[in-house]
Formats: C-alpha cells, sequence, structure tokens
C-alpha cells in the first residue's frame, strides 16, 4: 500500500472519531467508566493488602535467652539468631536493659534487686512472611540457649488466612469486572457499527477490501481507547488522591499508624497509565476488529 | 465483456428469481434491461456484481468467471466496474469530492492523480462547483450524477446502473442517460435497469426484457411498444 493510501486511512479514522461524536462519546463514556471501576477495585484491593501487610509486620516473635547460657554461647546464638530466613528486623535487649525497662515500670517494688539476673536478655524478631512463623518458632527452639519463645502463632494464622481471601476476592471481583465491562464495550462498539452499516455496504460496492474498510475503524477504535485511558488516569487520580489525603489529614483516624502503609498515587501513576493505555486501545483496536466483520460480506 | 450462459437463480427461501437466462454483452454496447417490477432485473446485476451467486449457469464478466469467484476476489471485480443505484448510496458525512475521491482510494491511487482526476470527473458531470457540497445539500440528479462520477472516476470497462433515474425527475432523468450515452461513446459498455419505456424509447440502444424471470426479448436496435 502506497504511504499515501495509508495515512488517507489513519486520517479516516481520526475523521470518523470526531464526525460521529456522540457515538464517540458514548464509547468512551462506557470504556472509562470500566476503566475507572476496575482500576479502583484493584487500587482498593492492592490498598487492604497493604494494609494487611502493615498489622502483619507488628506481629513478633520474642526469644527469651536461658540467662545460664556463656558469653561464647551467648555470642554464637546471636550470629545464628540474625542469620535466621525469613527475620526482616532482630532487636535485641540485653539482661541489663532489660531490668532498667522493668525497674522504670515497677518502680520500688524492684528496689530490693540489683541488676540480678531476675530478667532474660530477649530478641524481639519480626517477619518478612507471617505464614511461615511456626517453621521459625521450631527453629529457634531447637537453638542452644534459649529459655522460651513467645510467638503469636493463632493471631498470625488468622492474618494470614485474611490476606489469601482478600488477595482471591479482589482478583475475583476485578477479573468479573473486566468481563462486564468487556461485554459492554463489544455491545457499545456493535451498536457504532451497526449505525454505519450503510457507509461499510457503500464501499463494498466500490470494490473497498476489508481490510481497506477497518483500517479507519482499527484507528478510531484505538483513539477512542487511548482517550479513555487518559480520561480514566485523570479521574482515578484526582478521586485516589482526594481519598488518599482525606484519610492521612485525620490524625484522629484509628487507622493513622497503617496510612502510612496506604499506597501513594505517584508510586503506582506510571504503572496505571501503562495499564490503562495498553488495555484502552487493545480494547478498542480489537472491539472495533470483531465488530466490523459481522458487516463485511456484502 | 459480460457474458450469461444458462443462468437460473433461486433465492435460499425457494423463489426462482431467473431462469435460464443467456445472453452476451461486447464491449462498448448500451444495453437497456426492462421489464415488470419482481421480474428478476435487480437479481440480474446482482449476480453481475457478485452480490449474489448462480444456483445454475456461469456468467463471465471482464474476464472474471463468477461462478468460481472467491470472496477475496470481488473487490478486484468491482474495482473492474462502476456501479450506480436508485437511491445514490453516496457515503453522507463525506463531501462530494471525498465520496469520489474515495472510490480512487481503493485502488491504491497516488495522492497526485487524485487531486488531478477527481475535479476532471466532477467537471465531466457537471458539479465542479459542488466539491465541498455534502450529499444532503444536493437535489437527487446532483446526487446521482456524484454517484455517476464515483463510478466512472476509475475509468472502467463496464457500469451497471439499477433504475439510476427512478428517484429523479424526468427532465433530470434525460439528462442522466445523456451522461451515460456519452460515457458510452467513449468505450464504456454499460449496463441499466429502467422502468422508463420513454427513455429507452428516446435512446433506441439494445433491450433486454425480462419476464417472469426468463429472457422474453432481446431486441438489438430498441425500442419496446406496449
Ligand atoms: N434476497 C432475496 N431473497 C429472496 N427473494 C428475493 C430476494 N431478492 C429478490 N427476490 C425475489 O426475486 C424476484 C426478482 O426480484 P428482483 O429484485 O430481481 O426484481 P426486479 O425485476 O428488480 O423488480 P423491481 O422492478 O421491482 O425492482 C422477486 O420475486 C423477489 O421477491
Ligand atoms: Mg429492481
Amino acid at each position: 500500500m502506497r504511504l499515501g493510501s495509508f495515512t488517507y486511512l489513519l486520517k479516516q479514522g481520526a475523521k470518523n472519531t470526531y464526525i460521529n461524536k456522540a457515538m464517540s462519546i458514548a464509547s468512551v463514556g462506557v470504556l472509562t467508566a470500566c476503566l475507572v471501576i476496575v482500576g479502583f477495585s484493584m487500587l482498593l484491593s492492592e490498598n487492604i493488602k497493604s494494609i494487611i501487610g502493615f498489622v502483619q509486620q507488628q506481629n513478633e516473635i520474642i526469644v527469651y535467652v536461658d540467662p545460664s547460657l556463656s558469653a561464647d554461647g551467648q555470642s554464637l546464638l546471636d550470629k545464628q539468631i540474625r542469620a535466621l530466613d525469613n527475620i526482616s528486623s532482630v532487636e535485641y535487649t540485653s539482661k541489663e536493659e532489660a531490668f532498667e525497662n522493668q525497674h522504670e515500670k515497677l518502680g520500688e517494688l524492684l528496689d530490693g534487686y540489683e541488676n540480678e539476673d531476675i530478667f532474660p536478655a530477649s530478641y524481639h524478631l519480626k517477619m518478612k512472611d507471617l505464614s511461615l512463623i511456626e517453621d521459625n518458632v521450631e527453629t529457634i527452639s531447637k537453638l542452644e540457649g534459649i529459655y522460651k519463645v513467645d510467638a503469636p502463632t493463632d493471631v498470625a494464622e488468622v492474618m494470614v488466612k485474611t490476606e489469601q481471601t482478600v488477595t482471591v476476592a479482589g482478583s475475583v471481583v476485578v477479573i468479573a469486572l473486566l468481563v462486564v465491562s468487556l461485554v459492554i464495550i463489544m455491545n457499545t462498539i456493535k451498536i457504532t457499527v451497526f449505525s454505519r452499516r450503510r457507509e461499510i455496504n457503500i464501499m463494498k460496492y466500490v470494490g473497498a477490501t476489508n481490510s481497506f474498510i477497518r483500517m479507519p475503524f482499527l484507528v478510531e477504535g484505538m483513539i477512542l481507547g487511548a482517550v479513555a485511558a487518559t480520561v480514566s488516569f485523570l479521574l482515578v487520580w484526582y478521586l485516589y488522591t482526594q481519598i488518599y489525603n482525606g484519610v492521612a489529614n485525620d490524625m484522629t483516624s484509628w487507622l493513622s499508624g497503617a496510612v502510612a502503609s496506604l499506597i501513594p498515587f505517584k508510586a503506582i501513576a506510571w504503572k496505571l497509565i501503562l495499564a490503562y493505555l495498553a488495555t484502552g486501545i487493545l480494547v478498542g483496536g480489537f472491539g472495533s476488529l470483531i465488530s466490523t466483520r459481522k458487516h463485511l460480506k456484502v | 465483456m459480460i457474458c450469461f450462459d444458462s443462468v437460473s437463480k433461486v433465492y435460499s427461501n425457494g423463489t426462482k428469481a431467473l431462469d435460464n437466462v443467456s445472453f452476451t454483452i461486447e464491449k462498448g454496447e448500451f444495453a437497456f434491461i426492462v421489464g415488470a417490477s419482481g421480474a428478476g432485473k435487480s437479481t440480474l446485476l446482482k449476480l453481475i456484481m457478485a452480490e449474489e451467486k448462480t444456483s445454475e449457469g456461469t456468467i463471465t464478466v471482464n474476464g472474471f468467471d463468477l461462478s468460481h469467484l472467491s470472496q477475496k476476489e470481488i473487490p478486484a471485480l468491482r474495482k473492474s466496474m462502476g456501479i450506480v443505484f436508485q437511491d445514490f448510496r453516496l457515503i453522507e458525512n463525506m463531501t462530494v469530492y471525498e465520496n469520489v475521491e474515495f472510490a480512487m482510494r481503493v485502488t491504491n491511487a497516488s495522492t497526485r492523480s487524485i487531486r488531478r482526476r477527481v475535479p476532471y470527473v466532477l467537471g465531466l458531470v457537471g458539479l465542479g462547483e459542488k466539491a465541498r457540497s455534502y450529499p444532503r445539500q444536493l437535489s437527487g440528479g446532483q446526487q446521482q450524477r456524484v454517484a455517476l462520477a464515483r463510478a466512472l472516476v476509475n475509468n472502467p470497462s463496464i457500469i451497471i446502473a439499477d433504475e439510476p433515474t427512478g428517484n429523479i425527475d424526468p427532465e433530470m432523468s434525460h439528462e442522466i442517460v445523456e451522461l451515460l450515452n456519452e460515457i458510452n461513446h467513449c468505450g464504456t459498455t454499460i449496463l441499466m435497469v429502467t422502468h422508463e419505456h420513454r427513455l429507452v424509447n428516446e435512446f433506441g440502444r439494445r433491450v433486454i426484457n425480462i419476464k417472469d424471470g426468463k429472457l422474453a426479448a432481446d431486441i438489438p436496435d430498441g425500442s419496446v411498444r406496449k
């Protein structure tokens, strides 16, 4: 095909988008609504997961060291604990520090004692993946010089279950929305193409090949997809930022601790616009191709 | 140029629209096709433009064997002919110029040749001034002339017209057929379906008369008397 013919078809596509304003606006509206709803569901589910992650981080394994452990034994144990898998942070409290802490709390009750071995040294361990807590506890218990291991295994189980449920439910909702959106969008494009079947018909009688007829529709679909993607992105940007700021500025919020774990828009902006553009252009383009096929047999 | 050999057409609902029709139209001929409503005239043209397939018999048009034509070859066949309909079939949101340009774009013509050829053809049909108008801003006769320009623009060897004057007042009708006549004088084969005996008599060309799907008469220099 000549370059001239190619640019002609591109121009036709762009022109048709403009000429068929009402249909274009309807298509962009439908596609935008779908993209925004799907986008928001994904963001919501990501944020819930992030908050659960934050809450999970609050769970720690406390390892109490046997007070009679020798200094050598102590330094070996320290190395072993710091070398454990799945641990994100280790906080050590020596016997002296533990005594000081308790002294501050209990005051004179402890006056009779002087820095004796009544409080064991301890490690506070935070985990990367809470679901592995049982393994961690088992490994630690087998180490030399452990006095006691405290771990919220029951709570951990509940939280891991919650996270899994949210992940599954989120995916199901997003996939269902995507399917519904596709059906709606396909129908919208079908109506658009149907309303122009006369035009397609005429083109066939003039001797236009199918690809020649479809090309402007393809271009049109892609333009509408790109426009819808951009509009959706701006909408989500605005709405999400409003909500984010609303929650973040509410200092009395009981969530205040978790607010820090909300995902700021900047962190996902690039991913979102690229995903939207890719989805919009693909859906628009393929939608046009599929819907025009039916009307090409003359 | 156009050759029907024992052609029959039965539609899927059982209607027999054409029954064992044979005739040949040579290059450069001008033929009217006449007959009562429902006789099968449009069906005959639809077969020629490969909108419908024959049930029996063979048709050859411009070297294309229509009974063995694949879906992919149809555009090539249609590019070799110009088609004109009773209802004009112009694209509403394209200007007169763009409607004609489109037909040339379909053949992958260069932008340069399009810029030369389209105004020329619009001039031929007397619409040089209306290039920027939209179809709805034109009279029926003018719209049909745009359709004629579109049919002409690629220099087709055949022009097929199904009641091109059906929606136009008598004076304009005469002009349209006059135009077709001129085009024919330049060597283009013309096949035109019409109801108007007045026109047929006036131009005195070959007349193919279809009756109940059968070839009832084929008069070379024709006039149809009732
Ligand atoms: N697509 C179709 N399916 C079934 N029957 C059809 C179809 N098209 C036409 N027919 C039938 O075939 C016969 C011939 O129709 P055709 O349109 O060729 O007539 P015509 O001579 O063009 O009539 P008119 O002068 O009214 O335009 C008619 O009986 C018509 O009802
Ligand atoms: Mg007819």
